[in-house]
């Protein structure tokens, strides 16, 4: 289907089930990715990425059109992370389970060395910093739509992700030299 | 610095992106995202979708159809009273089907259109 998302969306309003899936087949990969990075199991990221959808077929009435599609549902799939954190206060005690040693992930998702020297480097980042980072870089979202998906404000969201990346960046030099 | 180094304005004054590890971590981030449109994701959500939808319908049709039985039988002096005044056809229905059981079917049809608009016109 080549209709554009918010084509799509108004045919799900009206009941078009169809649309829902061409919807959930472009956008899964951005979804799944940002929580896969946020949460760092593939399991539990494919899961809250399946409540995300869900939460978003609901409320698919609140979509203005204003905005990209993709940058909505990632809000939606970063505010799905932050309750599921909340509900289990476990967030803190995972970062720095994370920060030690990253978890062994089941599901293969691209170069396991490559992918596992990422989630190590994102550890090393402060919250907010990581948090940016991960919605620009996995999610797609512009500065604008972070700063809207985390209630920050537009300028830290810029200076997040640029010493984000200056970090990352220092991270794999400093790896490179260790090589 | 590199000549691919570039400019960005941020809050804190002007700092400067390395392009090239950008495109860098861009690739990165890439290569450790899920595969791309993975069908059995697609069709978990689609089924739990269609399950929401079910849900919904039958639990608004079921409530709506139990506020028409009690308002149907709150109301049983209704179509007496329109029949007296509304006409010799709707008191000829009342007296052929009864006056509680077309309230209920009455209420019973409003709950039903009421529960559709609310699951957003979903088929189910």
């Amino acid at each position: 289907m080549d209709a554009s998302d918010s084509e799509l969306a108004s045919l799900v309003m009206a009941g078009d089930q169809r649309a829902f899936g061409a919807l959930v087949s472009r956008h899964q990969q951005a979804v799944r990715g940002v929580l896969m990075r946020l949460c760092r199991n593939s399991a539990l990221a494919d899961d809250l990425a399946q409540d995300a959808f869900i939460k978003a077929y609901d409320k698919i009435a609140g979509y203005s059109g204003i905005g990209s599609f993709k940058g909505w549902l990632c809000r939606i799939a970063y505010t799905e992370f932050l309750m599921h954190a909340r509900k289990r206060k476990a967030q803190d005690r995972t970062l720095e389970r994370l920060k030690a040693e990253p978890e062994a992930d089941h599901v293969p998702a691209g170069p396991a060395g490559a992918r596992v020297d990422l989630d190590r480097a994102l550890a090393t980042l402060g919250e907010e910093e990581r948090t940016c980072v991960i919605l620009c870089y996995a999610g797609g979202m512009s500065h604008s739509e972070a700063a809207e998906t985390t209630g920050l404000p537009l300028g830290t969201v810029k200076s997040h992700v640029n010493r984000g990346r200056a970090r990352l960046k220092a991270w794999f030099e400093r790896k490179e030299v260790a090589a | 610095m590199s000549r691919s180094d570039q400019v960005d304005e941020s809050e804190d004054g002007l700092e400067f992106i390395d392009a090239a590890f950008d495109a860098e971590l861009a690739a990165m981030f890439e290569a450790a995202a899920p595969s791309e449109r993975d069908p059995a994701f697609t069709e978990r959500v689609m089924a739990r979708t269609a399950r929401t939808d079910r849900y919904r319908f039958l639990a608004l049709g079921a409530a709506g159809a139990l506020g028409a039985l009690v308002a149907g039988s709150q109301l049983p002096g209704l179509l007496d009273f329109a029949g007296g005044q509304a006409g010799a056809g709707l008191g000829a229905a009342a007296d052929f089907a009864g006056p509680e059981a077309l309230v209920t079917l009455l209420f019973a049809g409003l709950a039903l259109a009421f529960s559709r608009v609310l699951s957003g016109g979903r088929a189910v």
